[in-house]
């Protein structure tokens, strides 16, 4: 080779992989004869392949490199393995804040981990998830039975299946009767388009029989115990016998709520209607399995012609496919769906960030306690350094440390993890097992393993190597490690987070008090909502047949209301459709030519008193003119604003039942959740479609009250389930996912303290011991307790004051983002701010003061005699 | 004396046959050409080292050559602890094939 030729290298990367892997005696030699070949290729061939073979030649080495690294390595890993050992008894409290506060971390990652894995698996265990699609028209979800003939001319769709999820008959085992919330009918296509695992029966002719019925596991237990269910009858609505087929899994990972299951075409006999599959009826979610290779987008389109074809005088509507695994975390796709379970997507990304930054919290705790430490392993590492140790010896050394503590950490967070997770699976609200045997867990192990020790081992690996022994003899580590900018900006991160953690707490915890306690513009007290069932809600059948006599009103539930009305103790009973706070009905009313829709809610001349709704202008609906029945309405101040109706009062208007009119105004309620602004609705008095009955009750003797209730219940309707339940409750439960979150933040504010001061209550051990001479001389020069103390604290106080500077705005961008989901909210004020700043430091001084105190009321002799 | 394993036991030979030239690459060249197949370095060294460890060869470090920039190589060489393995290990295989009729092999294939 002449020398003004460049001569050709291996590639740099893997030239520096294969000096660290080589072992530092050998390593020169070596490596020139790894290079020798690569010569000798280029030389031959050409600089390219040479490289190329270079690279192979070192990855098939691995193998080879790596057995021969642990064989030499085996005899100091005994020796690392014993001075471990012997580190981590020698501070057993830091190494207790260490292996404990790492477990923290673990296993609130590890509970964490399950739940998202939970949540993200929702629908995914459909084997045939890609061809499943969910038919909505416009914002509905649910469509007509009607286009049922339409889907059958197309060939695209293999199988449809529509689902029925608000008929509730009432449910008879023996002698013994229950509710029926979560039963579905489906088309018997169900099981072809979706797949349960079935414990008993076939799935392809579980629903052929049209009066089969499908339990799952949990209902199977609730409906007949301990007792086999196969084979056996159950009455629906006290008239019509199913047979148990087929036992399933509770589907826990679908997003159809459901618990027992019923054929479709066992429909038009329960609920009288022979037609009911051809004529227009409402409110089935319907989904499609797919040829493969099916282009949705087309097919919508041709579905789109076809199905307005159908529509005809209804109007055009748009019709969309929306792929199943879209469904579950898409709650805003559409406004109308039933037994639709919804994912929180903003929950999932929350609680992973929540997850890491845990973990991150714990794993800074050790860092930081291992760099602080380092000034007492100086002498180890220049002891083992001038030995001929190189960097990489002391790397592995201090790696396999961490190992060790974070193995130690794992198997308690384990213990932790199995601990907690009843409590977690309450917090969360999703029932959660801990899968043992799935790969899952394993891989979710060993990701946390994986991560919590390259994060807290490498960096304290790197700095710990790298000490030069001459310094270390000189004692200039003790400087570093106080000084050392690194630990600051971790510990201002710790701080940060826990901050960021209680503001954000702070605001849910308000936003949701502001949220109950927000007047409502109706009472909610002392009242009572009882979802009617049985004889007293009518079938569809029945209303029809009573209305086609001309009869406006139900006879049983006139007998009903009577007879509660007897006690002193109900001051007002009224019928109405939906109970408030979830009003979804919508009309559509012709005014003037224009098509106007809006919320209506069926109710009762006694709704204003019962609900204690203002009446601000013209006149409530009276019971003594019948001839208003359907045709008069009250609307609230926004649907004045809405219809613009000249004058308000008798100008006529298209409605459901004809030629209508606004007779009265009232004054704003919030019909619906404080989330949506109130809009404009109607109450007509009309005795249909009523599902509940509001029962106004008095203060005293509520228990004597019920109990009159239940028996007038039992008298008209001794063949249905009676249940009740408190407004206010049910207001509560429309904040429960805000409810939840507050509950969860508070859970994770308390971590990430814990966690933090844990660091924190370490740290400061270290740093006073090693200022006990200067505590020592300084008390000998005259300075007082307090001054050593705040000497002390200075520096953390700082660091706390400083991680505000982080957290707040990160804090005031997420809350402010978080509050914007609500039409009514709180203003975000400084107050939540302000608190976290003082209540952090408090709690930081606290700590530091178990070590500054103790340093500062130390006897001076001792300490300047220390070391 | 412990046995070796089938890996030492052909770097081994190969060391001894080399007979003083035996460094990674020569000795690579030679067990591949044994063997018909490529040895890697890195399945050349762990034999190797262990060997070593285990004393049947030493090592030395050859004359700096100017052809490989200065840098020496590592040289391999049997020691008498390691020429005795090698005796045990053929008288071992004498023995245990005295006897087997050389049309075993013949039937099987």
């Amino acid at each position: 080779m002449t020398p003004d030729r460049i001569s050709p290298s291996p590639p740099r990367l893997i030239r520096r992989l294969l000096r660290f892997l080589l072992r530092p005696e050998d390593a020169a030699g070596r490596e020139a004869e790894f290079e020798d070949i690569f010569m000798e290729e280029a030389r031959e061939k050409d600089v390219r392949s040479a490289r190329r073979s270079y690279r192979t030649h070192f990855i098939l080495s691995l193998p080879g490199l790596l057995k021969n690294n642990i064989l030499w390595e085996a005899a100091m890993f005994k020796n690392y393995l014993t001075i471990g050992w012997r580190n981590i008894r020698k501070d057993k409290g830091i190494s207790f804040i260490n292996i404990a506060g790492l477990a923290l971390g673990i296993a609130c990652a590890l509970l964490i981990f399950f739940w998202v894995d939970k949540e993200l698996s929702t629908d995914r265990f459909q084997p045939k998830s890609d061809r499943i699609f969910r038919l909505e028209e416009g914002r509905w979800a649910n469509l007509q039975t009607s286009y049922r003939k339409v889907f059958e001319s197309f060939p695209e769709i293999e199988k449809y299946v529509q689902f029925n999820s608000w008929l509730k008959p009432i449910l008879r085992v023996g002698d013994k009767v229950f509710d029926s919330s979560s039963l579905v009918f489906a088309d018997d296509t169900v099981f072809d388009v979706f797949q349960f695992n079935f414990i008993r029966g076939n799935p392809e002719r579980a629903l052929e029989d049209p009066y089969s019925f499908v339990l799952t596991r949990s209902e199977a237990r609730r409906l007949f115990g301990s007792e086999d269910p196969m084979g056996r009858t159950i009455v629906l609505d006290n008239k019509f016998s199913y047979t148990v087929t087929a036992v399933v899994e509770d589907p826990d990972d679908f997003h159809l709520e459901w618990r027992a299951m019923a054929p479709f075409k066992s429909l038009p006999v329960l609920t009288g209607f022979p037609d009911f599959l051809d004529e227009h009826n409402d409110n089935f979610p319907t989904y499609f399995l797919l040829r493969p290779r099916t282009d949705a987008a087309a097919l919508t389109a041709k579905l789109t012609r076809a199905l307005n074809d159908l529509r005809g005088a209804d109007g055009p509507a748009e019709f969309r496919l929306r792929p199943l695994l879209d469904i579950y975390f898409n709650r805003d796709a559409v406004v109308r769906e039933t037994g639709v379970r919804h994912g929180n997507w903003s929950l999932v990304v929350l609680f992973s960030a929540a997850a890491v930054l845990i973990l991150l919290i714990a794993c800074v705790n050790f860092i930081n306690l291992v760099t602080a430490r380092s000034s007492s392993r100086a002498k180890e590492i220049s002891v083992r350094k001038a030995t001929g140790a190189v960097r990489r010896n002391l790397i592995v050394q201090f790696m396999g440390e961490t190992t060790m503590t974070v193995l130690a950490a794992m198997v308690l967070a384990v213990g932790l993890a199995v601990l907690f997770l009843p409590a977690f699976s309450n917090l969360t609200g999703t029932p959660m097992r801990i899968p043992w045997t799935a790969a899952k867990w394993f891989g979710g192990m060993l990701a946390v393993f994986l991560f919590t020790t390259l994060v807290s081992g490498l960096g304290p690996a790197l700095f710990l190597s790298s000490l030069e022994p001459v310094e270390l003899m000189k004692g200039r580590s003790a400087r570093t490690a106080r000084r050392s900018p690194f630990r600051t900006v971790l510990t201002v991160f710790q701080f940060a987070v826990s901050i960021f953690l209680i503001i954000g707490a702070l605001v849910v915890l308000r936003q949701v008090d502001y949220l109950k306690a927000q007047g409502l513009g109706y009472a909610r007290e002392q009242l009572l909502v009882v979802p009617l069932k049985g004889e007293l809600k009518e079938t569809p059948e029945v209303l029809q047949n009573r209305l086609r006599q001309g009869k406006m009103f139900g006879e049983t539930k006139d007998v009903f209301k009577r007879r509660l009305l007897q006690n002193p103790g109900i001051r007002g009973v009224t019928f109405i459709g939906q109970p408030p706070g979830e009003l979804t009905n919508t009309n559509t009313w012709l005014v003037g030519g224009e098509k106007k829709s809006m919320i209506v809610l069926d109710a009762d001349p006694d709704v204003l008193d019962v609900l204690g709704l203002q009446l601000l202008d013209g006149r409530n609906l009276s019971w003594s003119r019948k001839s208003e029945l359907a045709r008069s309405y009250l609307i609230n101040e926004e649907a004045a604003a809405f219809l613009s109706l000249n004058p308000l009062f008798g100008q006529k208007f298209q409605a459901n039942f004809g030629s209508s009119q606004v007779v009265g105004v009232v004054k704003n309620f919030h019909f619906q959740s404080l989330h949506q602004k109130i809009g404009p609705m109607a109450i007509v008095w009309f005795d249909g479609w009523t599902s509940t009955a509001m029962i106004k009750i008095s203060g005293a003797n509520i228990s004597g009250t019920i109990a009159h209730i239940r028996n007038a219940w039992n008298e008209v309707n001794p063949n249905a389930p009676f249940s009740f339940s408190f407004m206010d409750e049910t207001v509560g439960r429309l904040y429960a996912a805000e409810t939840r979150l507050a509950r969860i933040l508070k859970v994770f504010v308390g971590l990430a303290l814990i966690l933090s001061c844990l660091g924190l209550f370490g740290l400061s051990a270290y740093i006073v011991v090693q200022k006990t001479k200067e505590i020592g001389v300084r008390k000998v020069l005259g300075a007082k307790t307090s001054e050593i103390v705040i000497l002390l604290s200075k520096d953390f106080s700082r660091w706390v004051l400083l991680a505000n500077l982080f957290a707040w705005p990160a804090a005031y961008y997420v809350t402010g983002k978080w509050l914007q989901g609500f039409a009514y909210r709180i203003p975000l004020g400084v107050g939540p701010f302000l608190f976290a700043a003082v209540s952090t430091l408090l709690v930081a001084l606290l700590t530091i003061s178990f070590q500054s105190v103790k340093a500062a009321t130390a006897n001076p002799v001792d300490s300047i005699r220390y070391e | 004396m412990k046995l070796l394993s089938r890996g030492e036991e052909v770097i081994l030979l190969a060391v001894w046959r080399l007979d003083g030239n035996a460094f990674g690459i020569s000795i690579r060249d030679q067990v591949s050409e044994a063997t018909g197949y490529q040895w890697t370095l890195g399945a050349v060294y762990l034999p190797l080292d262990k060997l070593t460890r285990k004393g049947y060869v030493a090592k030395s470090f050859s004359r700096p050559e100017a052809r490989r920039g200065g840098r020496s190589k590592v040289l391999y060489q049997l020691t008498p602890k390691g020429r005795a393995a090698l005796r045990t290990i053929r008288e071992i295989q004498t023995s245990l094939w005295k006897g087997i009729p050389g049309r075993a092999f013949e039937e099987e294939s």
